[in-house]
């Protein structure tokens, strides 16, 4: 009993000393590899003093009850126990600390043969000292095949505890099943040793059982034989799935190696050498890469070599040391080390860089790395799929927007830049610090609203700038320096900064780190609703901002100014903290490209927090309408456009329309009603463009958006001479959209003024020259007005592309095709 | 919900799933012909939508068909009538059924929805299971707005039957039009 309670004690504080994101300023995009190795080390450091003051010998029922802490807590007691500091983290090692080392108090001493002497003091340091190696090697083994493993899942908390789930109890099957071995008496003191040398150097199994699993159609294989789809990826059964097969080998012969640890010494030097191990990852993966290629080539696969060797080293001397072994059994011991050396001789490690294998939305655009390399914080890389540009990212964690994201991330620099007093924009030639990549992307949107220095810094600050140099290729990077944390630090405090701008990453809900900056900083913080972000705290009031209906994201502020007038960002009640779900309820859902059920769930519940903050406010009706438009959303067909996958209910639509009724609309709510129109529009829903959209573009004239969206709603309705009228009612504000012109065009043709259409089509073709749709319909038009510039177009066209048949009546002198030709495929 | 690009899943997501609906086969439509091939066309509301599920010996198991009931007035003689009209593909619940690439969109067999149908008739569209058919699945249905100009039919572009929007009254003109050429040659046979 004694013993299972130990093991839910130590499960559980392994499971809470894992540094969440946000434990400063600058981690809040991500933890540094630091915190978070170090955290874990200490963990490790406890469980020694825990065995360590234990009387029994660790065994299966201390790993299993281990195991059942680590999931306890993991999956359902980080609702509501969680670390969000690093004094909290200090205080939390500290009770555990107290707790194991109570567990032990009073505890009867077994009746086990007392263990023999060593031969000298010698042999006893020799002993401890090669288990603590052993220890060091096996965990450093074993780290990496972790790190390559998280790329099955998530990249959340949750998904990691499934993955350590697994891995101890696959570590308590191994005690149970081959710890008789271990304990047989001719192997007393030689077992554990073996078993942790062997365990680091099953890590290169699981290496090649990763390289195995890695392929999308493998992985599917592998899945589907237990009833599951890629589209379960990340939820409990997947991962654990997952987990079972890459970790086995190590694990098993880890739970060997714990079965034979007879002392409690001995356990503690294997712990306090593993947490050594962990330490030693930070310090291989964060050295400076130097110039040689043998050094930029090193990964996190790598350290299982490393950790091989060192386990085997440490290995040999604990079996040479070891205490009572005759001589048959330790030089048989010895041998087994020495043909487990080979291993690594004999194995090149190369870098492995697994990024969503369960990612099968795109299989004619595969992923493709620019660069890949692992800091200690975890892999980053630099990919592109197809002719996307590139992003970054951490852990399979994107650090720069996509292009489907990129209205999004607009948004909320505009918003964060609107917080900036109005004097002080003014001005000018703003300092700012970004806490996240730089990518072009932003680049341009800091230096367009006024940014003339863009320093930047976060936890994997060392691999800034190889990231940049692929993002950024040939195209000028902004005046700013990549600066370590400390040093952003001293510049903020020095007041050197009008704004200090966190982006956000779509990862666990980062802790709410403590904004401190000068009254002249600015400080914006961004989070994404990917995940559940209702519990945290957040301040008073938070900052909005959505993509249409896409990407909202929340923002903590400091010193931000409050504005007024349509490009106003918009400051909602942040109320109070919602109770927080499980992490077992989020594995509960899906996210997969199909259907995104977390993060509808994660945005529902923030929703939620939000409208009941807005109570009694002017806000009320707005976020009573997108809540309801999150909790609207189900399954959809995969076969339907992005705008016919929207459920968009009357119920939602009536409460957003009391809101833009009542109350002035500011750059949020005008980004929601843009969305909504993109959405009617798509879903060519007539009848309710005209009873939404129509009063509100009536109340808020000019709004280009509402109006082309209304214009498209009167071609649909065989009205095109309506739609040319709405049309001009914004053609000043609408100058250079290539969207409106092309639409002129086209309700200019329907309204059978040809030649009105050719030069509104002319007008967009000059904002967006070699547009070959566009093109075509101008060539169409120009050939019926007898303009010899639209033969000239003509041929073109069909020199380009020979095979549009459409067009070659268009090369002859007449009659032509009374409809214009469909867009060949 | 939307979701990234799904070109590819149409590529990708086996048309196996959709194997009843294969009997409806994909083909390029003008109205002519739509109304030559199909035994009739309603405009009417969708007052009712149900997903049934057969599990064949001959077909296989887990076979989806959507039936909608439309009531409304026949295209070809304007006589009231009330039809359902079924598609290969649809769930009974959340966790059983199929999508199926070929299926109407929901936006558009929602009930309370106007629309104009072409049906087939078919004793066995999948599974043994007899009833009007829509003629190449979401080809043979179109949603109706109520405009200025009264009652318009949404078309959904090239190769489909109604290609462009047009007025319902010119619709019916035309498909009662074809529809007694079609009678008086089926006669002279």
């Amino acid at each position: 009993m004694r013993t299972l309670f130990r093991g839910l004690i130590l499960g559980v504080l392994c499971s809470l000393l894992r540094a969440p994101r946000g434990l400063d300023l600058f981690q809040l995009p991500a933890a540094s590899g630091g915190a978070a190795l170090g955290w874990r080390a200490l963990a490790l450091v406890v469980v020694g003093f825990g065995l360590w003051s234990a009387l029994r010998r660790p065994g299966f029922a201390l790993l299993a009850s281990t195991a059942a802490g680590y999931a306890l807590h993991g999956l359902v007691l980080a609702a509501w126990i969680r670390p969000e500091s690093s004094f909290a983290l200090a205080v939390v090692s500290a009770i555990g600390l107290a707790a194991v080392v109570a567990a032990a108090l009073d505890e009867r001493r077994p009746d086990d043969e007392p263990e023999p002497a060593h031969e000298g003091r010698s042999a006893f340091v020799g002993e401890m000292l090669g288990l603590f190696a052993a220890g060091a090697g096996a965990a450093l083994s074993i780290e990496a095949v972790a790190r390559h493993v998280r790329a099955f899942g998530d990249g959340l908390a949750q998904d990691d505890t499934v993955f350590g789930f697994a891995f101890l109890l696959l570590a308590a099957l191994g005690a149970l099943g081959l710890g008789w071995i271990a304990r047989v008496k001719a192997l007393r003191n030689l077992s554990a040793p073996f078993g942790l040398a062997a365990a680091a150097t099953a890590g290169f199994l699981a290496l090649v059982l990763l390289n195995a699993l890695a392929p999308t159609l493998a992985l599917e294989r592998y899945v589907r034989a237990f009833g599951l789809g890629l589209s379960e990826h990340g939820t409990f059964a997947f991962d654990l799935l997952v987990g079972a097969a890459l970790f086995v080998a190590p694990a098993l012969l880890l739970g060997f190696a714990i079965a034979g640890l007879r002392t409690p010494r001995q356990s503690a030097a294997v712990l306090f050498g593993a947490a050594q191990g962990l330490m030693l990852v930070r310090s291989v993966l964060g050295a400076p890469p130097a110039a040689t290629e043998l050094r930029e080539a090193f990964s996190a696969a790598q350290l299982v070599q490393i950790g091989a060797f060192t386990a085997v080293a440490g290995a040999a001397l604990a079996v040479l040391s070891a205490a009572g072994a005759r001589k048959g059994p330790r030089y048989l011991a010895l041998c087994g080390v020495f043909v487990l050396v080979l291993v690594p001789l004999s194995r090149e490690t190369l870098p492995q860089p697994i990024r969503a294998p369960w990612d099968d939305s795109n299989p004619l655009a595969p992923r493709l790395f620019q660069i890949s390399f692992d800091l200690p914080e975890g892999l980053v890389t630099v990919e592109s799929r197809g002719p996307t540009p590139p992003i970054a990212t951490l852990n399979g964690h994107a650090l720069t927007s996509a292009l489907e994201d990129a209205v999004g991330e607009i948004a909320r620099v505009q918003a964060a830049f609107a917080c900036v007093p109005e004097a002080r924009r003014a001005k000018g030639a703003l300092a700012v610090l970004l806490v996240g990549q730089l990518d072009p992307l932003r680049a341009t949107m800091l230096r367009q609203q006024g940014a003339a220095r863009v320093d930047r810094t976060a936890a994997w600050h060392a691999g800034m700038q190889r990231i940049e140099a692929k993002l950024f290729d040939t195209k000028p990077l902004p005046e700013g320096e990549v600066l370590d944390p400390a040093e952003a630090r001293a510049r903020i405090d020095a007041g050197k900064y009008d704004l200090v701008l966190v982006l956000p990453v779509a990862s666990d809900a980062a802790a709410a780190a403590e904004l401190d900056a000068p009254a002249s900083t600015v400080v914006v913080d961004w989070r994404t609703t990917n995940t559940p972000i209702a519990h945290a705290e957040l301040g008073k009031d938070v900052l909005v901002a959505v993509d249409g209906l896409e990407s909202l994201c929340i923002a903590r502020t400091l010193h931000a100014e409050r504005g007024a007038g349509p490009t106003a960002p918009h400051l909602a009640r942040a109320g109070r903290p919602s109770p927080a779900p499980t992490p077992w309820s989020s594995l509960a859902r899906a996210e997969s490209f199909r259907f995104r059920e977390r993060t509808l769930w994660s945005r529902a519940l923030i929703l939620d927090r939000l409208h009941r903050a807005a109570a009694g406010t002017p806000d009320e009706p707005l976020f009573a309408g997108l809540l309801e438009l999150a909790r609207a959303q189900e399954r959809s067909s995969p076969f339907e456009s992005p705008e016919q996958q929207y459920e968009l209910g009357d119920a939602c639509l009536d409460a957003l329309s009391r809101h833009a009724e009542s109350a002035p609309l500011d750059a949020f709510s005008r980004g929601v009603w843009e969305g909504l129109a993109r959405i009617l529009v798509g879903k060519r829903d007539v009848e309710r463009m005209r009873r939404y959209l129509e009063p509100i573009a009536r109340r808020h004239a000019p709004w280009p958006a509402l109006e082309k969206a209304l214009a498209r709603a009167d071609l649909e309705a065989l009205e095109p001479e309506s739609a040319v009228k709405r049309l001009a009612t914004v053609e000043v504000l609408a100058k250079t959209d290539f969207d409106y012109w092309n639409l002129l065009g086209d309700a200019r043709k329907a309204a059978k003024d040809l030649r009105g259409a050719t030069e509104a089509w002319r007008r967009a073709s000059e904002l967006r020259p070699g547009h070959q749709l566009l093109e075509r319909k101008l060539a169409v038009a120009l050939v019926r007005l007898g303009d010899p510039k639209g033969r000239e177009l003509v041929e073109k066209l069909l020199q380009a592309n020979p095979k549009d048949a459409g067009l070659q009546p268009f090369l002859g002198p007449g009659p032509w095709p009374e409809d214009d030709p469909p867009a060949p495929r | 919900m939307p979701h990234l690009p799904r070109l590819f899943l149409c590529m990708a997501l086996s048309v196996a799933v959709a194997a009843p609906s294969a009997r409806a086969s994909i083909e390029r439509l003008d109205l002519p012909t739509m109304v030559a091939k199909s035994d009739g066309a309603v405009e009417g509301l969708i007052t009712r939508r149900r997903v049934v599920r057969i599990d064949d010996a001959k077909d296989g198991p887990e076979l989806y068909f959507t039936l909608i009931t439309i009531e409304g007035r026949s295209l070809v003689d304007g006589t009231a009538l009330t039809v359902e009209v079924l598609h290969a593909g649809g769930f009974v619940d959340a966790r059983h059924g199929v999508f199926n690439s070929e299926a109407p969109a929901a936006d558009d067999t929602r009930i309370g929805n106007r629309v104009v149908a072409f049906y087939k008739r078919s004793e066995n569209v999948g599974g043994g299971l007899a009833g009007n058919a829509l003629y190449a699945a979401h080809g043979g249905l179109y949603r109706t707005f109520q405009a200025a100009k009264g009652v318009i039919v949404q078309g959904r572009g090239a190769g489909y039957a109604v290609s462009a929007n047009v007025e319902l009254s010119v619709l019916r003109a035309q498909v009662a039009q074809r529809a007694q050429a079609k009678r008086t040659s089926e006669v002279r046979k």
